[in-house]
């Protein structure tokens, strides 16, 4: 399949850069460009990780509630209990990944208060969200100096 | 995209009451909260430079510009130096949504001047300048101009009300579940300082929302985050270890040599424990502002987005003690 989805998110980064933004004077529509090439960047540079990251966030989240089972209450459990007996098989859309991906950080956020109550389980739930922020593979640059404003430019780029 | 010029002109003719004609009409890229539009209004023999603050239909921040025209009007009472306010349009009758027209105020806008290529000295006398502002602005007396009306006053739980107001925030535009920030939600509920004051709280404040001409500041911008609330907020906004390159001089202008100047010029004893909540506030509310922005992004009412903060996350978590 070439050009590949990185192929094609770089050549339309490549166009936008070189062909597009030196006829683009309009200071607004400028700015927009220069954040959107940037987070074309990001994406090609982090599309193909996605999939790979979902499984192993929903995975971890699921351990993370699993080894809490006995702290947690009946309605979190069963629910628990029905998003893994559906959870889709390792050649899935990654919409379906997605989807379950986001019930089990839904069922993670909805235990945060008793998860925080046991020394355990507090330690799994913060080991488990610190690897995720190390393994995130769409990178936001840290803020920096924006010229034409002055204030701070947090747009995604590599 | 230009969709405002003829309602503008339309507007300022019924506002003045004789033919205006809008020329020079240019949307900044400057402000990601508001439209900013700059132009010329000439009727007569006047011509007035104006910037027309509209509310865009998606936005990173979500605020309100009655709040926003009625502390203008009432700090223009004072010797704060603020935008002066010619015409409000608070329901978007006139112009589409709401908005605001202001003078433009003299001077530039370089929010990282503390860093810049000025000397040291200079910029050193800038930073006693700007947060000596500040220390204006939490000593103004709201009550007197009347400013109780339109703002609520907190009283001591004004942490806890902030994280009310950002928890609120985040679960209206959240597009996922977010349980890093449920941790830190709950980190601050269960520290929450008590409010030794109420003060008018800027909620934005910092040296790229000033105008400097030469090495004066000759206007305080941006105060569509203004409320009342704990002194603290502002101090731990401005001593965020984040945006430490806005704020602070390496060795003569850190947090410590800000908050003992501020402390001076107010008067005001310092709660160290509190800044640092609110510094942990200032990222939650910085993450829940990249939130609203993606929100608006995915419902096609704003041309920006942004990859999640998740670098913010590993901050917070870090701040915290997680």
């Amino acid at each position: 399949m070439r050009p590949n989805v990185s192929e094609q998110l770089d050549g339309i980064r490549r166009v936008l850069t070189q062909v597009i933004a030196p006829h683009v004077t309009d200071p607004y529509a400028a700015s927009i460009l220069t954040g959107l090439v940037g987070a074309l960047g990001s994406l090609a540079a982090g599309w193909s990780s996605v999939p790979q990251f979902l499984r192993w966030d929903a995975d971890g989240s699921a351990a993370v509630l699993t080894g809490a089972r006995p702290y947690l209450d009946e309605g979190l459990t069963a629910e628990l209990d029905e998003v893994l007996d559906h959870a889709p098989d390792g050649d899935c859309d990654v919409l379906v990944l997605e989807l379950h991906h986001r019930r089990l950080r839904a069922l993670l956020e909805r235990a945060v208060p008793v998860l925080l109550e046991q020394p355990t389980t507090r330690s799994h739930l913060v080991g488990h969200l610190r690897a995720r922020i190390e393994r995130f593979p769409l990178s936001m640059v840290p803020p920096t100096r924006n010229p034409q404003t002055g204030g701070i430019s947090a747009d995604a780029a590599r | 995209m230009n969709d405002i010029a003829e309602p503008l002109g339309r507007w300022l003719t019924d506002e003045l009451d004789q033919p205006v004609r809008i020329e020079n009409l240019r949307r900044t890229s400057a402000g990601y909260s508001r439209e900013n539009w700059l132009f010329d209004a000439t009727f007569g023999t006047v011509r007035l430079a104006l910037i027309a603050r509209r509310d865009p239909e998606g936005s990173v921040l979500d605020t309100d510009r009655r709040v926003e025209a009625a502390v203008l009007r009432a700090l223009a009472r004072t010797d704060l130096p603020v935008p002066r306010l010619r015409w409000a349009d608070l329901t978007g009758e006139k112009v589409g949504r709401p908005t605001l027209v202001m003078d433009v105020a003299r001077g530039t806008c370089d929010g990282f001047v503390l860093n810049g290529d000025l000397p040291r000295d200079t910029r050193l006398g800038l930073a006693h300048q700007i947060y000596g502002l500040l220390a204006r602005i939490h000593l103004v007396d709201w009550r007197s101009l009347g400013l109780g009306e339109v703002l609520e006053d907190p009283g001591p739980a004004a942490a806890l009300r902030a994280v009310d107001h950002w928890e609120f925030e985040m679960r209206r535009v959240q597009l996922e579940p977010e349980p890093e920030l449920a941790v830190v939600i709950a980190w601050l509920r269960a520290n929450a300082p008590i409010s030794p004051s109420t003060v008018l709280v800027h909620g934005d404040f910092k040296p790229g929302n000033v105008l400097l001409e030469g090495d004066e500041v000759t206007v305080v911008l941006d105060w569509e985050t203004v409320h009342l609330g704990d002194p603290h907020e502002d101090l731990g906004w401005v001593t965020n270890p984040l945006r430490a390159g806005e704020h602070r001089i390496p060795e003569v202008w850190e947090p410590e040599h800000l908050l003992n100047h501020w402390s001076e010029q107010t008067g005001l004893t310092l709660d160290d424990r509190a800044v640092h909540w609110w510094n942990v506030l200032a990222n939650l509310k910085l993450a829940v502002i990249v939130l609203t922005g993606n929100h608006a992004f995915v419902d096609h009412r704003l041309d920006r987005y942004y990859q999640l903060p998740v670098t913010l996350y590993g901050l917070l978590l870090d701040m915290i003690g997680a």
